[in-house]
């Protein structure tokens, strides 16, 4: 076993190897240096059919049409998209957004930067599980409403959202619903047209893709168009400037279609070692689960620990690649909103590990996990003085 | 696998490891049946709820210094803050408990600045043990 064993596949995964060879054989290609947007010659149009058959791969994915796809560079910026250029497109009908305070920060600050342009932005908060209830999304609507934004599978702990439920509601009112799906995509099953979602936006780097791509589902028939945020060659119907990175895309289309291909046997194989690891580490006097016990996602397993401290534990878990699961990276950071927003303590918060699993992940490297978790706090805990220790 | 840079110094992951000195004191008394806890002093500072808590044991006799043991609940910084005071306070006289500055600790520690407040959580504690030693009156 070679250390330090990666356990944070939700914040990124490898590059499958059979994606690395389409990028690898699309940079050697002769024809393949064109501009897929160049059609008037061979070398353009080579590249463009290659993006176009990327753009079919991702939108299969999620049953949706491929001229519904438009390119991106990573699930960050389609939330931007999303979010900055729906509101500004749809201004004159609302200026009201509904969210949640455990959506991912490329959603928060989106919503926040149009509160700058004076738009009202609603932030919802979960139960003690994590769960956004469906009928807290409804009863913030207002006829100002122009906008849901609601995550599918939360990063940090990993629940899943009722995105069918919720997305019938906004359909229903006729307000737009964006989902971000970074860590759904190639895990759970998305039908957009079922689901009732509007705008979706996906990351290559979550599912064995490469970075520096992503793409935004546009559902061109209840929304036309977003603003756009980038203004230049008008690339993707001019909704997002800028020379499409063909081996980019090709990575994404091929990550996705494998996705497509593992999915089921990926999540069972995942989830066995994610509860292998939760009866682990559910052994340690003090170690909570956090979010819902049953509604989670396959990779993600978010744990905060009693009596330890959050940065200390990070470092004795140095020969696991794990996530601290919270903002708190540095000695100033806040704890986690998502965390908090559960009501976890600072303290618990900055105590939480998020393990996260991928294809690669096996029984044998979880067992170490566990070892390691439970020598970690054993360390802390021997050497932190008793809760509430009084002295003579 | 090349790690581009370690976020702590050496220093701090082998005091981190070793935790030298971590501990309750055990209230042992001498062979000859006085109170086991007459010369022991014990110190605190800070809040767990805040991050850092840290309380410092020592055992005074003739305004020295005979043992001190430390239980920190901390960062790793803080960690080996405690574990190097405890090395370096051991067998010196009791003045030495208020002198001890946050900054000696944060050379040796290669110390971020925005984390010299839990230094000074450490040269709390042991003022604060100091000043259990002072006001027994038997200085």
């Amino acid at each position: 076993m070679t250390l330090p064993i990666y356990f944070d596949y939700a914040a990124s995964t490898p590059v499958d190897r059979r994606v690395a060879d389409a990028m690898h054989d699309c940079l050697r290609d002769p024809g393949g240096h064109g501009n897929p947007s160049a059609t008037i010659h061979a070398f353009g149009r080579e590249a463009g059919g290659k993006v176009e058959y990327a753009r079919a791969q991702v939108a299969a994915l999620i049953n949706a049409p491929p001229d519904a796809i438009i390119w991106t560079s990573s699930a960050t910026e389609s939330d931007n998209l999303a979010i900055i250029g729906a509101a500004r497109f749809r201004s004159a009908a609302g200026r009201h957004i509904v969210t949640a305070v455990t959506e991912h920060p490329a959603v928060l600050d989106s919503c926040r930067y149009l509160e700058r342009e004076n738009f009202r932005v609603t932030y919802l908060r979960p139960d003690a599980l994590g769960i956004i209830d469906p009928e807290t999304v409804r009863a913030a609507l207002t006829p100002e409403t122009i906008l849901v934004s609601i995550m599918h599978v939360n990063n940090e702990i990993g629940v899943i959202q009722d995105i069918a439920a919720i997305g019938a509601i906004c359909r229903a009112a006729n307000v737009l619903f964006h989902v971000d799906a970074a860590q759904s995509a190639g895990r759970l099953p998305i039908d957009v047209g079922a689901q009732a979602i509007d705008l979706l936006s996906l990351s290559a780097q979550k599912i064995y893709g490469p970075k520096g791509v992503g793409a935004l589902f546009l559902n061109r028939h209840r929304i036309g168009r977003v603003e756009p945020l980038f203004h230049g060659g008008g690339q993707e119907r001019g909704l997002r400037s800028g020379t499409i990175p063909t081996h980019q895309v090709v990575g994404m289309g091929k990550a996705y279609e494998i996705a497509a291909e593992l999915r089921e046997q990926g999540a069972e194989q995942v989830t066995t070692l994610r509860d292998r690891l939760w009866r682990g580490v559910s052994g340690i006097p003090g170690v909570l689960l956090n979010g819902h016990p049953t509604r989670r996602v396959c990779h993600i397993l978010s744990v905060s620990v009693t009596g330890v401290e959050g940065e200390s534990l990070h470092y004795a878990l140095q020969d696991i690649a794990v996530s601290a699961g919270s903002a708190c990276a540095t000695a100033s950071a806040e704890p986690s909103a998502v965390l908090r927003s559960i009501g976890r303590s600072d303290e618990l918060a900055r105590s939480t590990v998020r393990f996260s699993f991928g294809r690669e992940t096996t029984a044998e490297e979880v067992d170490f996990a566990v070892d390691c978790f439970e020598q970690a706090v054993a360390h802390l805990r021997s050497i932190a003085p008793s809760s509430g220790t009084a002295l003579a | 696998m090349t790690v581009s840079k370690e976020p702590y110094a050496p220093i701090v992951a082998e005091y981190f490891e070793r935790v030298p000195l971590a501990g309750p004191l055990d209230d042992r008394g001498d062979d000859d049946g006085a109170d086991a806890t007459a010369d022991l002093f014990s110190g605190a500072a800070g809040h767990r709820e805040h991050g850092t808590e840290v309380i410092f044991h020592a055992r005074i006799r003739d305004r020295r210094i005979e043992e001190i043991r430390y239980q920190v609940f901390g960062c790793p910084h803080t960690i080996a803050a405690c574990g190097l005071a405890a090395e370096g306070l051991t067998g010196q006289p009791v003045d030495a408990l208020r002198k001890l500055t946050p900054a000696s600790l944060a050379e040796l520690l290669v110390l971020p600045a925005e984390k010299m407040g839990r230094m000074l959580v450490i040269q709390d504690a042991l003022r604060n043990c100091f000043l259990a030693w002072d006001n027994r009156g038997l200085g």
